[in-house]
């Protein structure tokens, strides 16, 4: 993981400075226990963005967020001890996108703003949930905590049997973890129901299929050439998979082949959809 | 009408898997048994259609041979249906549970109303673009229900839809299922293609529910088990994605029920299904079972050999109905022991090892790597004390730990104990030497295989439990008898 961390890091402080939409949020500033607030434009919210604190001209360390539009909190607590103090602080979002910053060390609602921190499904989504902090602290280990303190109390105090004690312990602690869970599903509902029906990351390639599908019912297709995202080509597959594919190790396409590709046309290949910014072509094979 | 499809498909496998269950013990179905009749149905469905088609025959001929053989289990029960309808349908007394329950309980009940809520909402309104279901499970059964890019002839393009480059060595359950559910409504459905993680998850529950009921007799313990595992972050998701995840968790789940049950054959037969969901089934699951049942016969003093013999062959029997698969597989693509044993036997061989290759990990705990961190402390920060499962994990085992005393003395218990460890054991081995130790590192199939595993374990915690619950009920009658007996001499 570090190796990966480390590639990303060094791809990102070259990328930081040289890419105009970076924009500079403070200067040799003292990061330790600190939080970042952000107001954000309501145009930008949802957006992914990266915030870095970099040191002679390295990325020390990088919290991934999405965008909350208004004013919110952002952790950056990822450092500890002597290297808490950065060079600079930077993050991936334009400079129209923030209408204010601060550095400040978080209130209580403010940690629990960071708690809450914006979900979004994506394909990782499947696989696992981003690690949360409260406090500053790991939340599970945090809930840990807690578990063990309310079954001390209900052991003492409410005289209950330890079994009793244990398990509505844990209840509790579940269900504060399912909380944060909860609000993460209504964030993703909400921002579905707003994109409904094209979701990323294939909503180009949902509205090229709409587009397609009445074409090549009856035909057959493929893939040829530059297909640069492996996950609009799996999308591809999945949506035509009823109709005759041709597979790819096949030199010579038959004719009447209709060949999706991100490449112009080549020669005995009539282009059947092409426009100004979308990412795929339809050919057919003549 | 899309969710009709789906109703009329899982009450013909209620149907099915109902009749067979009702062959094999005659009696009413309990609530818990409804879910291990629907998910019986789904296994036996499955597998004749596979063994339909690999027979060269098509999806539809497995319909008709499916709806023959529904009526046939069914015949007996047909006949008393007019007469008593309780035969075919759970009866009232079935439902007992829902009486007499408290406002805490009702509380749960919403919360997991919510996942389920989700799930469907998930299935409505989001298209399959999760990468496993459009890389492997939907395309593979979209192109099975088109009879286009499909065949079973090893020696074609089509061979088990090779051209759209799926994986040929995954088993066909899914992708027959929903080609299936494709056949009964009609055309192919987003929602319908992918309801079978829907029923897994509330099958997960129902027999979740059903044994920490039969286990402990307490409402609040039952609906807290069940929404413990509602509630763990992937289930949500894993219940609408049409990943075989989901259906790997179920089976395992019901084997581990039917095991705790002393049904031996069914839970074979659920082993079976767990290989027919997923290799996962047979790589990490299948050795603990076997090594469990072996502990439970074998040092049973009580029993003889002839009942004990007759006890593991029902086991058998009831696994290799997974065998036409296995063959298959065997015959035609990359089994699944060769990826597991191969790293076994480059232990007794010298490598030179390059650290930067993922298939070469096999040292990494006995030598020092730089770059990549070992894997017990990935499972730690991954597992432990990341968010994916929160404190299940954590609490699960230092609940066995605290109740390995009680599980130890405890025939069924050391058995179920022992299950747990070997299957930690195999997934700590797979994420640690094999090439899987990439998935652990950049926590993808770790979380995953850890979800198939999470229903089984909360049984195996909860039966612990159990022992607790009833020698604390022992206690606290001895306890009130003794008052009582006081007070009578009392007076």
């Amino acid at each position: 993981m570090k190796r990966y961390l480390l590639l990303l890091g060094c791809l990102f402080s070259v990328s930081l400075f040289s890419q105009s939409n970076n924009t500079l949020l403070f200067q040799n500033s003292e990061v330790d226990n600190k939080v970042l607030n952000l107001n954000i434009a309501s145009n930008y919210n949802d957006t992914y963005f990266i915030i870095a604190l970099v040191k002679d001209n390295t990325v020390i360390g990088q919290t991934e967020n999405y965008a909350k539009a208004g004013s919110h909190s952002y952790d950056l607590r990822v450092l500890k001890g002597p290297n808490s103090r950065v060079d600079y602080i930077a993050t991936t979002l334009p400079k129209d996108a923030i209408l204010k910053k601060e550095l400040v060390i978080p209130d209580f609602l403010e940690e629990v703003d960071i708690l809450f921190a914006k979900k979004v499904f994506s394909p990782r989504t499947i696989n696992f949930t981003a690690s949360k902090r409260f406090l500053g602290y790991n939340f599970t280990l945090f809930t840990v905590v807690g578990v063990c303190l309310i079954c001390i109390l209900l052991y003492f105090l409410f005289k209950k049997s330890f079994l009793k004690t244990v398990l509505i312990s844990v209840l509790i602690g579940t269900f504060l973890i399912d909380t944060t869970t909860i609000m993460g599903q209504w964030n993703i509902y909400q921002q579905t129901e707003n994109k409904y029906p094209y979701l990323d990351p294939v909503v180009h390639t949902q509205k090229f299929l709409e587009q397609v599908r009445p074409i090549i019912q009856q035909g057959s297709w493929t893939f040829r050439g530059k297909i640069r995202d492996e996950y609009q080509k799996l999308f591809m597959k999945y949506s035509l998979a009823e109709i005759n594919f041709i597979p790819l190790g096949i030199t010579k396409i038959p004719k009447g082949t209709y060949i999706i590709t991100e490449e112009q046309p080549k020669e005995n290949q009539s282009v059947i959809i092409a426009k100004e910014g979308q990412l795929f072509f339809l050919l057919q094979q003549q | 009408m899309k969710f009709i499809v789906f109703i009329i498909h899982v009450l013909a496998d209620y149907i099915l898997g109902g009749g067979v269950l009702n062959l094999l013990r005659k009696g009413k179905l309990l609530f818990g048994q409804i879910f291990i009749a629907i998910l019986l149905g789904f296994f036996i469905e499955t597998m004749i259609s596979f063994v339909v088609i690999w027979s060269g025959g098509t999806l539809k001929t497995a319909f008709y041979i499916l709806l023959g053989l529904m009526l046939f289990v069914n015949i007996k029960r047909l006949k008393q249906f007019w007469k008593h309808p309780q035969v075919v349908f759970p009866t009232k007394q079935s439902f007992s549970f829902i009486t007499g329950m408290k406002w805490h309980s009702w509380l749960l009940v919403l919360l997991i109303g919510q996942k389920i809520a989700m799930i469907v909402w998930q299935l409505y309104r989001m298209p399959t673009f999760l990468s496993d279901a459009i890389k492997h499970w939907s395309t593979q059964g979209r192109a099975l229900h088109a009879q286009v890019n499909f065949s079973m002839a090893p020696n074609t393009w089509e061979f088990l839809g090779r051209k759209l480059q799926v994986v040929l060595e995954y088993p066909l359950q899914l992708p027959i299922w929903r080609a299936m559910s494709a056949l009964i409504g009609g055309e192919w459905n987003e929602f319908v293609s992918r309801s079978d993680s829907l029923l897994f998850f509330i099958i997960i529950c129902g027999i979740v529910g059903s044994t920490f009921w039969m286990l402990t007799k307490k409402r609040w313990i039952t609906l807290g088990a069940v929404y413990i595992i509602a509630c763990l972050p992937l289930q949500v998701w894993h219940g609408g994605a049409g990943y075989a995840d989901i259906a790997v968790e179920a089976y395992v789940v019901a084997a581990v029920a039917c095991f705790i049950g002393k049904e031996w054959l069914l839970c074979g037969l659920f082993m079976a299904g767990a290989v027919w969901s997923k290799n996962d089934g047979l790589a990490l699951y299948l050795p603990g079972i076997l090594a469990a049942g072996f502990l439970y016969h074998v040092f049973s003093k009580e029993v003889k050999w002839i009942t004990k013999i007759r006890k593991m062959s029902q086991f058998v029997i009831g696994f290799s109905f997974v065998l036409p698969w296995l063959i298959f597989q065997g015959l035609h693509s990359n089994s699944v022991f060769s990826k597991v044993i191969t790293p076994i036997k480059n232990l007794f061989s010298y490598q030179q090892y390059d650290p930067t290759n993922f298939e070469v990990v096999l040292t990494q705990v006995g030598e020092n790597f730089e770059t990549s961190p070992p894997s017990y402390q990935l499972f730690w920060e991954h597992v432990f004390c990341g968010s994916t499962f929160g404190i299940f994990w954590l609490v699960v085992f230092a609940g066995l730990i605290l109740l390995s005393k009680k599980l130890l003395f405890d025939k069924m218990g050391r058995s179920l104990l022992l299950f747990y460890i070997i299957t930690c054991i195999i997934i700590y081995y797979i994420f640690t030497y094999t090439p899987a130790y990439e998935f652990l590192l950049t926590q993808t199939t770790i979380h995953r295989t850890l979800l198939q595993f999470s229903a089984a374990a909360l049984l195996v915690l909860g039966y612990g439990l159990s022992l607790q619950v009833n020698q604390d009920e022992k206690v606290l009658m001895n306890s009130n008898k003794k008052r009582g007996n006081k007070l009578s001499k009392g007076k």
